[in-house]
């Protein structure tokens, strides 16, 4: 479970993947893309994965700090034009946000790594030792 | 240069999406910028078909295409495309006044 702690309008995200959840996707008419830096987090057995997507972002526009079970990103980007034209449709956005994701588990905060790469961002943040599932071996009596 | 929307009916597991664009212009070219986060340049086709531009790509989890109709005014030769960070920059250069000007008499 992911909780968020910042923003009201996301129950409105929560809503629209409700929505795609119960429509196949055949029928559903395409929409674009609803916001900038739409941020995921995966669950597996040896780490969470989170995934935020950040198209023009340099590693230097971006700040990440992780604690026991908590990350927080933050970052900023400003859309530049080159000089000289005139704009005939604007739709991307600049983005500037700050965001704190609570993981449900403790995590390795010394091993976790980051990668940027096609403007996506992707944290993967091993759990610590102590909520890894552990393995007991059986003895025969 | 104006947009139109398309309705996608091919069967995807992934959504389908519009890309977010920009499209500005100078007396050179038209310049349009596209967010494809998460596409790398082998999972994207730029088709330039009957006036249509077509701008189709794939992230891990998104599929994104949108079409844009071009003016008779772009040099449809001579368009460039870039890709990096997940941002697409595609030049569409403007015929040159001569070249529009030209007429081919037969016969």
């Amino acid at each position: 479970m992911l909780i968020h702690r910042f923003n009201p309008t996301d129950h409105f995200r929560t809503m629209d993947m409700l929505f795609d959840a119960i429509m196949p996707p055949g029928r559903r008419a395409t929409h674009f893309v609803r916001k900038p830096a739409r941020v995921s987090l995966d669950d597996s057995e040896q780490a969470f994965t989170l995934r935020a997507e950040l198209p023009g972002l340099k590693p230097e526009q971006l700040e990440l700090s992780v604690g026991e079970d908590w990350i927080e990103l933050g970052a900023k980007r400003e859309t530049q034009y080159p000089e000289g034209y005139t704009p005939l449709r604007r739709e991307r956005n600049s983005y500037e946000f700050e965001r704190r994701v609570n993981l449900p588990k403790r995590v390795d905060a010394e091993n976790v790594t980051a990668q940027l790469r096609d403007g996506v961002l992707t944290v993967t943040l091993p759990k610590h030792a102590s909520v890894q599932p552990r393995q007991i071996a059986v003895q025969a009596a | 240069m104006s947009t139109q929307t398309t309705e996608t009916t091919t069967p995807s597991t992934k959504t389908v999406v519009h890309p977010l664009v920009d499209v500005l212009e100078n007396e050179r070219e038209f310049l349009l910028l596209a967010d494809l986060p998460g596409v790398n340049r082998d999972a994207l086709d730029i088709t330039v078909n009957g006036g249509q531009l077509e701008i189709h790509a794939e992230s891990e989890t998104l599929e994104y295409r949108r079409n844009f109709a071009l003016g008779d005014d772009v040099d449809l030769d001579a368009v460039e495309a870039r890709l990096e960070l997940g941002e697409l920059e595609i030049h569409l250069p403007k015929r040159a006044e001569a070249q529009a000007r030209k007429i081919a008499i037969q016969g």
